[in-house]
């Protein structure tokens, strides 16, 4: 009798659990008095932004939270000032965004929220004319004088490179190029031209080439663009180097990453997306809590990565 | 109404086992149904709640287009009414948010519901703002339309805001809701094979206990009839010898146990009365025998009176004694054979044995008598003591001229056995003569005319049931002791009365 009971308990309680198994549901917990964040940011399914995603989520987990994540499928400033609109119909107690400091329209509305002691944080972008409480993100300036270092110390001291830019008035290419140019002079090296594709591959598909058949004396390029570092390696592939030519890119996607690790691109710059996404919830908490406190730019790691490194650092 | 009270079933006992295995079926089979409508209750009370935050999404979503086509109207035509029907929408739409709000703990969801509630706060400021505006253009001279216009616009602008807020949330509960069922239809396969490994396993261990019950109850009882069936049939050493199965339930053990305990009572029952079966044939050749010889002892005692007679006219008075002794021998022999006497008369009778034995042997031999009387009055089969006195005197004492001694002894030795001594100094016996005498006295079933010392030990067994015995104590030259135990006590009083009877 005593062993049918223990089986009858044993079934019971194998059942039971096999019942709460099947029906548990992991449910992120929701507190109503938790601080509301909104992140207006790009879509995840951009690789980069998407592990600022993934930062940004992780981080509004650990420090409990309500994070609201929008995202525009294609930057338009038109449509990036109407989401931050939207903000002022509800309660928000902080902001994190990109900053673009060429339109004035958008940092005018990022302003009105500091104004009326919203917090904003800027991240990857900055924008100090917007009044934003605080950047953080890669320090483009310094990385493009990495970028200028690292080409030099590849050519022996006798670089004569190529930046390719998305724009002038994007102000991370613009910091990029100022800190290249800045350290190539520093370094004796020369460069010889600055190309603003304007993320057209086609055009700078055609432009690289008639660059690699004008200057013979060309062996490094910096592309200080992450859209087309990509395509950089795919051109060089296909049409050959034809002389020693060292590539740095600013990308970190799985096909870069290879052909940094083949050899086909020198090194490329990987931004820690994930820390970029994390510190900016956790500063801007922290921030919301001591508004007193006198933040301006933080910066995440950038790491110049090369064939040795770069598939361990691009996980 | 009748009481009926059931005992609880003893712990490993056969009720004990099938109230278990019962009991264990039973429940499993409830537990397993428990279990089988468990799962898809809970399946679809989960779908069900999904849907019914889908819907009540819906419903607001719908409440927020009458508020804005109201407040289109309100603006339109004026009239009030439409201001009052939308900010009645808008009450509706908040009860909703509300409802969903308290019912929700997802955090995405929860957040939403959170904003389009705040959102319903700036929506009523932009209605509001509309109103006073229209107020003020009806009341104004100018009747400029531009403020409510402007007012309008912002209301429009957080209607907007409002619509694509609640579009993004029951994308947010759509997209839940497939996830959920996604989930439910994933873990539904989990649990059919869930449940069809744990009905397997239950067939297993049904399986295991009917076969356990089997080893246990229907082996044994099976056994258990083969072995009635011998009994019945009248083979009961066969039935007896049938041995039962191991590891049966402790009471078919114990049925078991009891059944062989009868058994064996049986057997001593038929062999028991098989012995008086025979004993009883004995008895009555006995007493043909008895009846048979009964004509002479007549014949012959009418005969010593009358010589007994004339003697006494003849003035030879020896002769007189030894007649009349002679003459109570027979009579006794007449009077009381196949009957129990107490001791004390058959002592009497064995002095008118001895008194003409000395006449006959004068001092070749010396009778010495030493009793305990105490225990004289037990009853014992007539004729005991004279057959053994008379062996002691033919084979003990024998041709010897002189010395020849006769001790016939009585003494208790506890309060229940009184002790009756035999014993002679003749020649004694031999090992072979003694074992064949002790096998006699042993076995005896009084076949052959003799009526010796087997005939006396089988008669003291049948009287006593076996309570009373005889040993033999010899060696060559050295005499021989024959000793006769009786058992005494008021029970043995009874036994004799019904030996008597008999």
């Amino acid at each position: 009798m005593k062993r049918n009971l223990l089986f009858l308990a044993s079934l019971a309680g194998g059942l039971l659990i096999a019942l709460l198994v099947l029906l548990y549901e992991p449910t992120e917990a929701f507190h109503p008095d938790a601080l509301r964040l909104v992140c207006l940011m790009p879509p995840e399914k951009e690789y980069y932004w998407g592990k600022v995603r993934e930062g940004l989520i992780n981080a509004g987990k650990d420090f409990n939270c309500q994070l609201r994540i929008a995202s525009y499928d294609r930057y338009d400033v038109k449509t990036h000032v109407s989401l931050l609109k939207e903000c002022h119909y509800y309660h928000v107690d902080g902001i994190i965004t990109i900053g673009e400091p060429s339109s004035k329209e958008l940092c005018e509305e990022i302003a009105t929220f500091t104004r009326k002691g919203i917090p904003v944080a800027l991240m990857d972008t900055d924008a100090p004319a917007s009044n934003r409480s605080f950047y953080i993100g890669t320090d483009n300036f310094k990385a493009g004088q990495e970028a200028a270092t690292q080409l030099l110390s590849y050519t022996g001291g006798n670089t004569k490179a190529g930046v390719i830019i998305t724009g002038i008035d994007n102000a991370n290419q613009r910091e990029r190029l100022e800190g290249f140019t800045s350290a190539l002079e520093e370094g004796g090296g020369e460069l010889l031209f600055v190309y603003e594709n304007q993320s057209d591959k086609t055009a700078l598909g055609a432009y690289l080439g008639k660059a690699l058949d004008e200057n013979e004396g060309l062996n490094a390029l910096f592309d200080a663009e992450a859209s087309t570092t990509s395509f950089l390696g795919l051109f060089l592939t296909e049409r050959g180097k034809g002389r020693p030519l060292y590539t740095i890119g600013f990308d970190e996607v799985a096909p870069t990453a290879q052909m940094v690790a083949e050899g086909v691109l020198s090194a490329t710059f990987i931004q820690q997306g994930r820390q970029m996404g994390y510190e900016a919830v956790k500063t801007l908490l922290s921030y919301i809590e001591d508004p007193a406190k006198e933040l301006t730019q933080i910066y995440t790691q950038a790491v110049l990565a090369d064939a040795e490194n770069v598939l361990e650092e691009s996980q | 109404m009748k009481n009926t009270k059931h005992a609880a079933p003893t712990p490993g006992s056969t009720a004990s086992h099938l109230r278990g295995f019962f009991l264990q079926a039973e429940l499993s089979a409830l537990l397993l149904c428990l279990f089988t409508l468990a799962f898809p209750l809970a399946f679809y009370l989960r779908t069900q709640r999904e849907i019914e935050h889908l819907s009540k999404a819906q419903s607001f979503s719908l409440e927020h287009e009458t508020i804005l086509s109201s407040m289109n109207w309100f603006v339109q035509r004026e009239d009030y009414s439409y201001y009052e029907e939308g900010e009645a929408a808008l009450s509706r739409s908040s009860l909703l948010v509300e409802g969903l709000l308290s019912d929700h703990c997802r955090a995405d969801v929860g957040r939403e519901l959170l904003d389009i509630k705040d959102l319903h706060t700036s929506l009523l400021g932009a209605m509001e703002n509309l109103k006073t505006s229209m107020e003020e253009y009806r009341s104004s001279e100018d009747k400029s339309f531009a403020p409510v216009q402007e007012a309008y616009e912002a209301f429009t602008l957080a209607g907007s805001v409002l619509t694509s807020r609640d579009a993004y949330l029951r994308e947010l509960l759509l997209n839940r809701a497939t996830e959920v069922y996604g989930q439910m239809r994933y873990r539904y396969g989990l649990f059919l094979l869930l449940f069809s490994l744990s009905f397997l396993f239950l067939t297993i261990e049904s399986s295991r206990q009917i076969r356990s019950i089997s080893r246990r109850i229907t082996l044994p009882v099976a056994t258990l009839i083969r072995k009635a069936s011998l009994v019945g049939q009248g083979q009961l050493k066969e039935g007896r010898q049938e041995a039962m199965p191991s590891g049966a339930d402790e009471d078919i053990e114990k049925l078991g146990e009891v059944f062989d305990e009868m058994a064996s009572q049986l057997i001593v029952q038929f062999d028991a009365l098989a012995e008086n079966a025979r004993i009883r044939e004995e008895l009555k050749e006995t007493k043909f025998k008895e009846l048979q010889m009964q004509i002479n002892p007549h014949f012959l005692f009418n005969t010593l009176n009358m010589i007994s007679e004339t003697a006494y006219l003849e003035n030879a008075d020896e002769t007189v004694l030894l007649l009349q002794s002679a003459a109570r021998m027979f009579r006794y022999s007449l009077d009381f054979s196949g009957k129990a006497v107490p001791l004390f008369q058959e002592m009497e009778e064995l002095g008118n044995y001895i008194f003409l034995q000395e006449r006959r042997f004068g001092k070749r031999i010396r009778f010495c008598f030493d009793l305990d009387e105490s225990f004289h009055d037990v009853k014992i089969p007539a004729l005991t003591l004279e057959p053994l006195v008379e062996n002691a005197i033919v084979h003990g004492i024998g041709l010897r001229r002189t010395g020849n001694e006769i001790h016939i002894r009585t003494r208790r030795d506890t309060e229940e056995k009184g002790i009756i001594e035999i014993w002679d100094n003749g020649a004694g016996m031999g090992e072979e003569k003694a074992a064949h005498v002790r096998e006699l006295i042993a076995s005896f079933h009084g076949d052959g005319p003799r009526i010796g010392i087997g005939n006396v030990s089988s008669r003291l067994r049948h009287f006593f049931g076996g309570r009373a015995y005889m040993e033999l104590e010899t060696a060559e030259g050295k005499g021989t002791l024959l000793r006769i135990t009786l058992p005494l006590g008021e029970d043995q009083e009874e036994k004799a009365k019904e030996q008597e009877g008999k």
